[in-house]
Formats: structure tokens, sequence, C-alpha cells
């Protein structure tokens, strides 16, 4: 166990780099994420005629009914959409080449670990930090 | 002998005198029917009347029907028709006499025909590319194609014409559309003259989903035959040259004939029982296995006919103020054979209020047909002097049932008398009715309309006076003429009053009574009524799609400061509106402040933006336009409300909140 651990420790200083960029890549998604995400929440919230501000039922409704509209016709909307599609293509496209990244630079200093091949992928994924952290 | 002779000689010469005396005195005293037709009542062709007419028509052989009555038209269409239905195949067979009154001035060479069964003829036809099958929600049922095949046509000198005819698409060019038919006459006819053709047709009626056809045992016969185009003479709706109105059938269309005579005689199976257009020159006779109806019209401009084993029928005789007399008649599907009070009802509150706004119910009968669920397609359409309900699909409907009979009762008003092109200005017809039935709704059964959230459905906003298969997008043609042309006229309310628009109304109801009004025709009574140019509101509400589209776009707090003179502290704040639609004036904002207090004020509406400068001794928190929705041509209310600002805790917990959800939510899709 007291070896397991110890190899491990190595091999992650070994690897500090990744570590790094795992971090970068982390911090800037979820940035950006938060970003994305409170350029639609404020007006959201900003339109909302809330009964404490002044707004009345009928204020309400109409806004209910006509944000559900405006999914399929405002064109502001639209675009928000197709955006946050393209970045959940974009994650779907980079979180296995990333992660596959790893896995090959982790299994390449580990002796008799250097296959990287189809038929292992399944244990070294589970061995990657990446699946791990999630 | 000659005494004898000389005395009868006498007599006979003593009661020659006598005769033509008397035949003299009659004459002139104004019983020959032609005068008395001239001073037959002005004010309906009441059941009263009708004795009369049999009594003048008993004196001359063989004239069938009994046509003596006030002209109220110009009828320029007489048609007369023998149809056959033969239930098991679904069948028309049907002859057709039609004489045509030129009403221009120029020789006229063609004949036009709208053969309209023939929009069922195949998935290629306009009427289904456009409308996909789906006419309302309803679709059609598989292999419910339908048709009209035309067998025979000739002159009245027996002259064959088959030979001269040709399928025109003046609309779309879309060839596998018969629905509109060129005769090509041998003689041309001139101004004032008239044409007799003889036709010979039949229809393979489809199932129902779009108005006509068959479901089951039930027959909806609506525009069945073939039915001549409108000529219009200058001056017409405005036409600068007269000619032929031609328009195939559209996916969204419905219609526009000239006003004339129908006399039809409908042979079903001796178990039907027919409901029609006008009223039956005599009752039913039975021969052989087949049951015989007549039926004759006039002063209207189509016939519709519908037929089944199972209506439960009911009469009532109803007079009011302007209604001399009518006998309204309910053809009912046995699902609704309790439900003949709300019916009739409906049918009494309609005719009466109807006829007090717009002028009196002229027509001596008034038939409900309440389709069965299965022909709902065939429901809520309105023909002269016949009407469909929805289909019977529940034992006990709400409110919809008496909207839907005092829509399609409006409609003989707008659409039945006042008629106008339903392919180019439908407006003028269904935003007319939703009108008066929306004002009647709230009238007799205190149903108000949610006018806000109805001009929230018009998203795209388009003119009014477009040619109905012009309209794009979603449901585009229905949000704007039925529901955009509702609000168009409500808000002429507003700015005109409510005086003024029911005498905008009344005017226009009754100058355009059995003619064919245009929406320039419209805008100038408007004009004539409030004394005053509407060009500008035509030319932006009317003629064009034109919306306002109010939006508070900004709002800056700054600091608070010290008001001197004791005020305490003071608030400052920045309103920043804008319009970024079509004018309009006199816009409400309103301000509410943090602690409770709210103050109103007005926009002029000109220009495109504008700002408020407010200054109190709480914050500000929101601005609103037009806080009580007045502004009813506004479609788009999301950006009519906006907060000062948000409160930090709030946007980030629901910014964290939603991008953790969204987190999750990846997780399930990205490894």
């Amino acid at each position: 166990m007291k070896i397991s651990i110890t190899r491990g420790w190595h091999s992650m200083k070994e690897q500090f780099y990744i570590l790094i960029l795992l971090f970068i890549y982390r911090l800037f998604w979820g940035y950006f994420m938060y970003k994305f995400i409170k350029s639609a929440v404020v007006p959201v919230l900003l339109r909302y005629p809330d009964a404490d501000a002044g707004g009345s039922s009928i204020g309400r409704l109409l806004y209910y009914i006509e944000g559900q509209a405006a999914l399929h016709t405002d064109p502001d909307v639209r675009q928000w959409l197709w955006l946050l599609l393209a970045l959940t293509v974009l994650r779907l496209l980079l979180s296995p080449l990333s992660g596959r990244a790893c896995c090959t630079s982790f299994t390449r200093n580990v002796p008799g670990s250097a296959d990287c091949s189809f038929s292992r992928d399944e244990a070294l994924w589970s061995a990657c930090p990446a699946v791990q952290s999630r | 002998m000659k005494p004898h002779s000389l005395r009868y000689t006498l007599i006979f010469a003593a009661l020659a005198v006598l005769t033509l005396l008397g035949g003299g005195i009659w004459f002139l005293s104004g019983h020959s029917p032609a005068v008395w037709t001239a001073s037959a009542p002005k004010e309906a062709k009441s059941p009263a009347v009708l004795p009369q007419q049999q009594i003048v028509q008993s004196t001359l052989p063989e004239i069938t029907p009994p046509p003596v009555s006030e002209v109220l038209s110009q009828r320029v269409v007489e048609y007369h028709m023998d149809v056959q239905l033969l239930a098991d195949t679904g069948t028309l067979t049907a002859s057709e006499t039609v004489t045509w009154i030129h009403p221009g001035k120029k020789p006229v060479q063609e004949l036009y025909f709208h053969l309209y069964p023939n929009a069922f003829a195949s998935g290629d036809t306009t009427f289904m590319k456009e409308s996909g099958g789906t006419l309302r929600g309803d679709s059609m049922p598989a292999g419910g194609y339908g048709s009209l095949t035309l067998t025979d046509l000739r002159t009245s000198e027996g002259i064959s014409l088959m030979q001269r005819t040709q399928y025109v698409q003046p609309d779309d060019g879309n060839v596998n559309d018969k629905t509109l038919l060129k005769v090509h006459l041998p003689q041309p006819v001139n101004g004032g003259e008239s044409v007799t053709l003889k036709l010979q047709f039949e229809v393979k009626l489809p199932k129902i989903f779009a108005r006509m056809g068959t479901a089951g045992n039930f027959v909806m016969a609506g525009q069945w035959f073939p039915k001549l185009s409108v000529y219009e003479p200058a001056g017409t709706r405005g036409v600068q040259e007269e000619g032929w109105n031609l328009h195939q059938y559209h996916g969204t269309s419905e219609f526009y004939s000239d006003f004339g005579i129908y006399n039809v005689t409908i042979s079903v199976p001796s178990d039907y029982k027919v409901a029609a257009t006008g009223f039956p020159v005599k009752n039913a006779r039975l021969v052989q296995d087949r049951k015989i109806y007549q039926f004759y019209a006039d002063d209207v401009h189509d016939f519709a006919w519908a037929a089944s084993p199972d209506f439960v029928v009911a009469e009532k005789a109803f007079s009011a103020p302007q209604v001399p007399g009518v006998k309204i008649k309910l053809y009912l599907d046995p699902l609704h054979k309790d439900l003949q009070e709300r019916y009739f009802q409906a049918a009494e509150a309609a005719l009466t209020a109807f006829s007090k706004w717009y002028g009196p119910y002229p027509y001596s009968t008034l038939s409900i047909v309440v389709p069965p669920e299965s022909g709902n397609g065939a429901g809520g359409m309105e023909y002269p002097t016949l009407i469909t309900a929805f289909g019977a699909a529940e034992a006990s409907p709400g409110t919809s049932l008496e909207r839907t009979v005092i829509h399609e009762i409006g409609h003989q008003y707008f659409y039945g008398m006042v008629a106008s092109n339903e392919f180019e200005e439908a407006w003028l017809d269904e935003s007319f009715t939703s009108y008066a039935e929306d004002r009647l709704m709230e009238q007799e059964y205190g149903v108000a309309s949610s006018l806000p959230l109805q001009s929230s459905l018009v998203s795209s906003s388009q003119p009014l006076n477009l040619e109905t298969w012009k309209y794009t997008g979603d449901d585009a043609y229905t949000r704007n003429v039925y529901i955009r042309g509702k609000l168009v006229l409500r808000d002429i309310e507003r700015l005109a009053g409510a005086k003024n628009m029911d005498a905008i109304l009344a005017a226009y109801a009754r100058k355009y009574r059995f003619k064919h009004p245009s929406t320039a025709d419209f805008q100038k009574i408007v004009e004539k009524v409030t004394k005053q140019s509407w060009q500008t509101y035509f030319d932006q509400y009317v003629y064009s799609g034109g919306a306002p589209d109010f939006a508070v776009d900004d709002i800056r707090l700054t600091a608070k400061r010290d008001g001197g003179n004791g005020a305490g502290i003071q608030y400052d704040a920045v309103v920043e509106v804008s319009n970024k639609g079509s004018h309009y004036g006199d816009v409400p904002v309103k301000f509410i402040f943090s602690d409770g207090y709210s103050v109103q004020q007005y926009w002029n509406g000109e220009g495109k933006t504008t700002s408020f400068e407010l200054s109190y001794k709480a914050p500000l928190v929101s601005a609103e336009i037009d806080p009580g929705h007045s502004i009813l041509l506004e479609s788009k209310h999301l950006n009519n409300f906006r907060m000062a600002e948000l409160e930090h805790n709030t946007l980030s917990r629901w910014t964290l909140s939603a991008t953790t959800l969204l987190e999750t939510l990846l997780g399930t899709l990205v490894w």
C-alpha cells in the first residue's frame, strides 16, 4: 500500500504539467460557463415582473407565455441556445481527448503499462485522474 | 234566333266592357305582381310575407319557386340545380343551369368557374400543398380524397362547350390544381346581357377535414357545385379596370362570390334529413326510396346543404325589433339533442344584437347544423342562412358552443351581406366578426377575452389586406386575420371612442350591405364618421404589419445625495425607454420605488427613444411601460418591464444554481 502511494506520488510529480493543464482547462471552462450562464440569467431576472417589484399577475403570465414563444422565435435567445449547443459539443470533443492524452502520458512511465490500446481502455480510464476527479 | 242572338251579343259586349274596366282599375290600383314586388316590405323576407307571395304565384302556372320579393342585391347569378346524393358511394350527381348577367360594360368572352372540390383531388393541389392536408387541427383521413368531374357543359342552345374549357392557375401556376376552370364562350356577352349555361357534374365527396365531405353518414355539401367567379365592374373594391377576380382554392383562403338566386332540388335516401341555405319551397316528398327537398334562396352568394339520417331537428320562430321573423332550425348531432335551448338562446342573442347593431336580418330562416365529432372539420363554418357549430365531441361543452354559434351568425353580416373578398381581404369578415363576437359574448355571457394574451400570440405582424396564402410563418394567417385585425378594431375603438366605433360599424354594414367593400371603403367610413384622416394609422397597422415594441432599455441609479432644505436623502434615477416598432402616442410608464410608492408618467411617443429623470426619497425598484396592457397592438411585452438592479446575492445564487445544473447535465453526456 505504502509502495503504491509512494509510486503514485512520484508519478504525479513527474506529470505535474498535466495537473496544471487540467487545472487551467477546468478553470477556463468554469469561468466562461459561469459568464455564459450569467448572460442569460441577468435579463431573465431583470425582466421578471416580480410582485415585490411592482409587477402584475397578468404581466407574469405574459412573461411566461412570451418567454416560451421566444425560445422559438427570438433571435437573441436562439443564438444563446445555439451557443450552448456548440459548447456542449466542444466539451464532448475536448473531454475524451484530454482524458486520453492524460492517460497515455500517465501510463507511459509505468513499467509494463506502455500499451494504451483499445482493449485496455477500460482499465486505463479507471486509472485516469481526470476521470477520478469527477 | 236573331233577337235572341242580339241579346246574347249585348250581354257579351257588356261583360267584355266590364271585364276590361275592372282589369284596368285592378291594374292601375297597383295589384299587378310587378307592382306588388316593388312595394314589398323592405325590412325582411319574413315568413309572414311568404303566403302573399304564394297567392300571387298560384295564379301563375309552372313557376317554381316563388321568387316574388324585394330585390335586395344586384342579382348577378341565377342557379337552378338538381342534385342526388348517393350515400353508399359518397357521391353527388347533379345538373346545373346557371345564368350570368354581365354586371360590367366590356364584352366578355370567357366565364370562370370555381370547382372547389378539386382541391382534394390529390396531394399535389395548391390547397393540399399549402395546408399539408390539415386545416384548423383536422387532418385528412386516409384515402379521403375527392373531386368534381364535369360531365357536360352546354349553352342554352345546346352547343357543347366541353372542348372550350381550360383549367387555369392564376396564383401559383400549379398545373395539378384544377380548382378554377375557364370556359371560352362561342359569343361574347355584352354589358347588361346574360348568358345561360347547362352543366352536368359528379362530385366524389372527400372525407371531411376541410369544410366539405362525408363523415360516416353525415354529409356536408359546402362549395360543392361549379360556381362562377366574381366579375368586378370598375369601381368595385377600388379596381380601376373591370374584370374577373380569379383565385384558386388555397390552404388558408375562403371564398368570394356574387349575389343571386338559388333554386335547388336535393334528392337523398328516404331516411336522411336535409338542412340547406334558404327556405323549403314545399314539404319534402317521398318518391320510391328517395326523399326530395326543394330549397329556394335569393340575395345570397352561396348555397350549402348538409344531410344525415341522425339529425335531431328542432325549430323555433323568433322575432325581435330588427328581426321581423326568422325560423331558427337546429339540425343536431344526437349527442347534443338536450342542448337545444343553448343553441336557440345563442342564436336569438346573436340575431337580436347584430340586427340592432348592423342592420336587420333579412332572411326568413337560419339553420344551425351540429356535425358529429368525426365531422368536426365541417364545423365552425358560415354559409348564407346556414351555419355549422363545432362537432359534437362532448355532451356538455363550455361556452365555446355559444361562442362558435355567435361567431358564425356574425358572419351572416360580415361575409353574408357585407360580402368582402375573402381571398384578398379576409380580415374584413374574420376580424369584424371576431370583434362583434367578443362584444356579444361579454354582454350576453359575461365572458371577456383576455386581449393582452391574444396580442402576445401575434408574434409575426403582417398586413391585414394580404392575400391569404401570402402570410408566412406559423399560423400567421389565423393570428393576423382573426386576432390582430380584431385588436386593430379595438384600437380604433379606443382612439375614436366607443360611440363613434358603433357608428362606424353601423354605417359600414349598412352602406355595403349586399355589396363588395374593400379595406379602403372601410377606411373612408372611419374618416367620414370621425371627420379626420386615418391614413397614417391605416398605413401603419392595416396596410402594413406595423406594431409598436416598447422597451425599458436601461435604468441608471446615481449616488444618493442630500437634497438640502431638510429634504433628506434623495435618490436619482435615469430611465431610458424606446419604441423599436411603429409609432404610437401617449404611452404610460410606471415607476415603482422601494417604499411602495409608484408614479405614472406619459411618453408622447415622438422619436424612437426618450429618458425619464426621477428623484425621490427612496431608490427606484422598477419601471414598466403600459402597466395596464392597454396597448393592444403590441405583441412583445417581455421587454416592457425592467428592474432597476439585481441584488448581488440573488444573481449569484441563480447563476451558480443554473451553472451547476448545466454541469450536471453535461456530465451525463460527456466523460
